[in-house]
């Protein structure tokens, strides 16, 4: 199991690494670039880039409630779409750190009582307005307008938005209602708090990110332009478009053989080998950081005993999981996330242990459970079969029941006992707001454990990185022993090309087409 | 024969049709009303939200007594208000059309491409009657006729993708809005694995006819005056031939009202019997009653038209019936 | 002489080949589960691997053996096939049978029901059903049959109708025989060819609508091992491993041309086949 785990993340995080030697791996990790090229177009991709051209992008998972809405998406292209029509204050980088996007400096005081934000001089909407202090504002408050809460909601609710200083034009002083050392890292996920103007009308979006959106027609295709003043360099690409008709990775794949699109992104890992010797396609590999864990709502029996969601963690072998559902491209987790943070606990690691698995269950009383899912990203039905697979040999017999996207995250996304979800990568602090704290959107697993609650909050204020990390320390263990997830690996996240396409960075966000950098990206 | 006599057929076959698509479209109606409880939650599932269940009742009319619920939906249909879909909530009627192109492009292409080959191999196969040229088409149309349409369509994607690697698309996507002849490439796997499909039933209809006019009387008293084998064909056999032939035309593409199902969704082409098999994946009731009911009435009318062909052009029915 | 040496000098060589192919492949699909080598529904390889002495056609699309899937993908969908073709003709030969010895407003009654059924495309009455009531294995052969039914009863009437004249019936209705003893002793055993070929023929129906049913995937559920499914479940494996596609298309395609060369062989001399239906309703 240790060969599989990541050494030199590991090393980093327990010698508390600097940024500096972080961001240096990650340009090693762009080095490494592109699996499954020639010599000729590992040349190409040094070529200096062309401008021109739409890049048609093959995604499923799309529903008929397809959003273009900057603060509450759902599925994968929701979060792409709002990727390409917005940026925040801050982001991931490819190599999964928090840069400043729209902010120019971002910072809280000793105490971590307030926010001084700074936006960048030259950032521009859609409609070429600078983005304002005012601007900032106003989506702080529609992401946690106590009438509709968006998904980014609860990780800005310790901000007391309502007395906010305007220190200019591009400056603000939000103060908070407890210390809150931790905001940047839990508004680093791009798909919930994008800035948008003050007059934000979702039906006509405008946001500040490289690309505006010219049409959209749910569960088939949005198409988007370039934004020529787009502060962070524009485009080389005219515009690109979201495809969603394909019922599933196998029409989009032969889609992108038949030239109909150039790129089918998240494909599932066992079609690398197929393209090693394509002249057409090429495969672009992530370092393995998405996560797609088994969900187990804490309400519901028999998930409600702990023993019971430590039985089925006990009884994975992780090693054969990563072999087969993704073809050996991950890494084996240990039901923890946020692997690339410098504050995170590689020392927790979970073996196989099946006879107590076996005892577990059996003193639950528990033979029989039905996994609800979806094909909501890419590998999760795979998943599904291997898990059921696995548990049938701690004597549990998993039905797996596939829903329809539509019908799923209509009726059943957060409702039923056990299902799947996926999630990119976050830093450890971003994850309870989404996931595990009251009120959290994406909270499917209705966790709300006592102590857990108390620790973050503790956590979330503390601003020296060494106390606060013998916290999360703290977090993780507790989500190690009594969790709501099975996390059996860190997945990494496949895109097919066609040759052509080029100046995609290496990543380790889990965000598809190298953290979706499709200002880099160029067609030869 | 009169021609009131005619009328008085086509009008006798034209209600019997009428009727029998009021019977359709009540199995159709039926068939909601076998699930067992409450339809929407039935449809639903049991975590469904109040909301959607409302929204749902409110489509499909549960609100109302059966039979006024089966009223409201056929007087929907006959003003072309076909509801919306459940899944996407859009008007069925927006979908459907460019689903009904697609599909109808699809049959027609193929009875052209198909038909003149299915002929002149069934006259091939008459005229060499119990040689190794008949027994050799037959056979053939006879292990045609027993596959499966998905196994066709599969063993053709397997062989072009083995033969010649990424000549062919092996999906035929339509982009929305667009027409598959914008793209012809990818009609080409989805036409072959049809024309296969219909062959051996057109083949042997005409084959089968063929030599019951060979054998006859009339046939054999030309030949012994001595006309010519291809003028015998040709001018005497084929115009007595042909009605089945028609008749098997018609036929066959009522047969392609139900073949193009599985062969859409093999090649994920977006036509109507797509439609029905995503329709049934996410139990989408009103798309499935629409689409259901439109292709069983082009069934029901192509079936129609073949026997009136029939009976138009076969002299002895005619008089018979007369 | 060997029973196939008959068969051969009344079949022809024709008719002898397509009995070898429905022996070998119903050989595949009985003997199979037993000569498995491995458990079809464990993952004991990569994904899509190439076949290996050892794994003779690979893995599939989760690493499982093929062969040992293709092996023991058989009996449950030919059962349910099987099943479904008994129903359907059984039921529906009952239908048509009694439709012509009856007469009168039964006989009207049954037939236009049929008319009904008729102006279905088959797949698509299956469809029809299984959209409201959900899939289950049960439920597939129950709809299959069904589906059958009309055509096996409207086939069967016109060939009782022939029948129920004949002066043999005549003298038992006349001495007052029960019509159930009529129809067994009397009816069934003139009409036995024509509901012999028709079970060829709704064999090779019922094979065709329930790999369909599989691959569409609304009939036999992940992870067992089915044929129709399999290909469904590797088809996008094509380019790397082939066999887990290949394997089963061409089982489902020997049988079901072997069965219906059989049926159509032993047609002959019963009457000339026609494959398309014929509107004998218009008459």
């Amino acid at each position: 199991m240790d060969d599989l785990r990541l050494p030199p993340i590991a090393d980093l995080a327990s010698s508390g690494a600097t940024r500096r030697t972080l961001l240096k791996a990650g340009g090693g990790l762009a080095a490494a670039g592109l699996l499954g090229l020639g010599g000729a177009s590992a040349q190409a991709d040094t070529a200096v880039p062309k401008k021109g051209g739409t890049l048609r992008v093959a995604i499923t998972g799309g529903t008929a409630g397809d959003t273009l809405d900057a603060h509450n998406t759902l599925t994968q292209p929701d979060s792409y779409r709002v990727m390409a029509m917005y940026d925040g204050l801050v982001s991931l980088s490819p190599d999964a750190q928090v840069i400043n996007k729209l902010a120019e400096s971002m910072e809280c005081d000793a105490k971590a009582m307030s926010w001084t934000i700074r936006v960048r001089s030259d950032a521009k909407f859609h409609d070429g307005r600078p983005v304002t202090a005012k601007d900032v504002a106003f989506s702080f408050n529609r992401i946690s307008d106590p009438k509709a809460p968006t998904v980014g909601a609860v990780a800005l609710a310790p901000l007391d938005l309502g007395n906010i200083q305007y220190l200019d034009d591009r400056t603000l002083r939000i103060p908070t209602k407890v210390p809150y050392a931790v905001l940047r890292d839990v508004i680093s996920c791009p798909f919930m708090a994008g800035i948008v103007p003050t007059d934000y009308d979702p039906k006509k979006p405008i946001g500040a990110g490289p690309f505006k959106f010219k049409s959209m027609t749910p569960a088939q295709q949005t198409e988007f332009t370039r934004f020529d003043e787009y502060y962070d360099g524009p485009a080389y690409l005219d515009g690109f478009i979201l495809q969603e008709q394909f019922t599933d990775n196998l029409a989009a794949y032969n889609a992108l053989q038949g030239g109909q699109v150039d790129a089918v992104a998240n494909a599932p890992a066992n079609l690398i080998r197929q393209i090693k010797n394509s002249t057409t396609l090429k495969a672009l590999l992530s370092e393995p950081a998405e996560i797609t864990p088994f969900t187990m709502r804490a309400d519901k029996p028999p998930f409600n005993d702990p023993n019971v969601r430590m039985a089925l963690r006990l009884m994975m072998d992780r090693e054969r999981f990563v072999k087969i559902t993704l073809s050996g491209y991950g890494t084996v987790a240990n039901d923890i996330y946020g692997q690339y943070d410098p504050s995170f606990d590689s020392s927790l690691v979970r073996h196989q242990d099946l006879d107590q698995a076996k005892f577990l269950l059996k003193k639950a009383g528990v033979d029989r459970l039905e996994l609800i899912t979806t094909d909501m990203a890419n590998g999760i039905i795979p998943m599904a079969e291997i898990f059921a697979q696995q548990a049938a040999k701690a004597g549990v017999k998993v039905q797996v029941t596939q829903a329809n996207n539509d019908v799923y995250s209509e009726n059943m996304y957060s409702k039923v006992p056990f299902s799947q979800d996926f999630f990119f990568y976050s830093p450890i602090m971003g994850q309870p707001p989404l996931s595990f704290l009251p009120g959290s959107f994406l909270n499917e697993t209705h966790w709300a454990d006592a102590e857990y609650l108390k620790v973050y909050d503790e956590a979330k204020g503390i601003v020296d990185f060494g106390k606060r990390t013998e916290m999360i320390h703290r977090l993780q263990q507790i989500e190690f022993e009594r969790g709501t997830w099975v996390v059996p690996s860190y997945n990494s996240v496949v895109d097919i090309l066609a040759k052509n396409v080029m100046g995609l960075p290496k990543s380790r966000t889990g965000y598809a087409l190298g953290n979706f950098s499709l200002t880099k990206a160029w067609l030869a | 024969m009169t021609g009131s006599g005619l009328a008085a057929m086509l009008l006798r076959r034209l209600l019997l049709g009428l009727l029998t698509l009021l019977l359709v479209s009540l199995v159709v109606f039926a068939a909601t009303q076998l699930l067992p409880g409450d339809v929407a939650t039935a449809i639903l599932g049991r975590t469904a939200t109040p909301a959607r269940i409302a929204a749902l009742r409110a489509a499909l009319h549960l609100n109302h007594a059966p039979l006024a619920q089966y009223g409201l939906w056929i007087l929907g249909l006959l003003h072309g208000d076909l509801g919306n879909s459940l899944v996407t909530g859009k008007p069925i009627l927006s979908d459907i059309a460019g689903r009904l192109y697609n599909s109808s492009l699809l049959v027609i292409i193929t009875a052209v491409i198909s038909l003149p080959i299915a002929v002149i191999a069934g006259l091939a196969a008459a005229v060499r009657h119990d040689r190794a040229t008949d027994i050799a088409l037959s056979t053939v149309a006879l292990a045609l006729s027993a596959l499966p349409e998905f196994v066709i369509g599969i063993a053709l994607i397997i062989v072009s993708s083995l033969a010649a690697p990424h000549v062919l698309p092996m999906v035929s996507l339509v982009q929305p809005g667009h027409s598959p002849l914008q793209t012809p490439r990818v009609l080409v796997l989805p036409l072959l694995t049809l024309t296969l499909v219909v062959f051996p039933y057109v083949f042997r209809m005409m084959r089968g006819s063929m030599i019951d006019v060979l054998e006859s009387d009339y046939i054999e008293m030309a030949r012994l005056k001595g006309v010519s084998p291809h003028r015998l064909l040709i001018v005497h056999a084929l115009p007595s031939a042909l009605p089945p032939t028609i008749q098997a035309i018609a036929l066959t593409l009522a047969y392609l009202a139900g073949g193009i199902v599985v062969v859409e969704y093999v090649f994920g082409y977006a036509g109507i019997g797509e439609g029905i098999v995503s329709a049934v994946g996410t139990r989408d009731l009103p798309e499935i009653q629409d689409f259901t009911l439109i292709l069983a009435a082009v069934y029901v009318c192509l079936n129609i038209i073949a026997d009136v062909c029939t009976v138009l052009l076969t002299p002895k029915l005619r008089t018979r019936r007369a | 002489m060997t029973i196939l040496h008959v068969f051969f000098r009344r079949q022809g060589w024709l008719g002898t080949i397509a009995l070898l192919l429905v022996v070998l492949v119903l050989a595949v699909v009985i003997l199979g589960p037993f000569l498995a080598p491995q458990s079809p529904t464990d993952s004991v390889d990569d994904v899509f691997a190439l076949p290996a002495p050892g794994e003779w056609l690979g893995s599939d699309v989760l690493g499982r053996d093929v062969l040992s899937r293709v092996l023991s993908g058989g009996w449950r969908f030919l059962t349910m096939a099987a099943i479904a073709t008994i129903l359907g003709v059984g039921v529906g030969s009952l239908l048509g049978v009694t439709a012509a010895l009856r007469g009168g407003v039964l006989d009207e009654m049954i037939m236009r029901l049929a008319d009904v059924a008729l102006a279905f495309p088959q797949l698509i009455l299956a469809l029809l059903f299984m959209s409201f009531a959900g899939s289950s294995l049960s439920l597939v052969v129950l709809v299959i049959a069904v589906v059958h039914m009309p055509q096996v009863a409207r086939t069967l009437r016109a060939a009782a109708l022939k029948v129920v004249d004949e002066d043999y019936v005549r003298y038992s209705r006349s001495i007052g025989l029960p019509q159930w003893r009529i129809l067994l002793l009397d009816i069934l055993p003139n009409v036995r060819t024509t509901l012999l070929v028709e079970s060829g023929l709704r064999l090779t129906f019922s094979i065709a609508l329930i790999a369909s049913l599989n691959y569409l995937s609304f009939g036999a559920q992940p992870p067992s091992a089915d044929w129709g499914l399999m290909i469904h479940e590797n088809q996008i494996g094509i380019e790397s491993n082939p066999w887990p596609v290949i394997a089963p298309v061409v089982l489902i395609a020997l049988l079901s041309i072997g069965i219906n060369i059989l049926s159509d062989r032993l047609s002959r001399g019963a009457k000339p086949r026609l494959a398309a239906s014929e509107p004998d309703d218009a008459a």
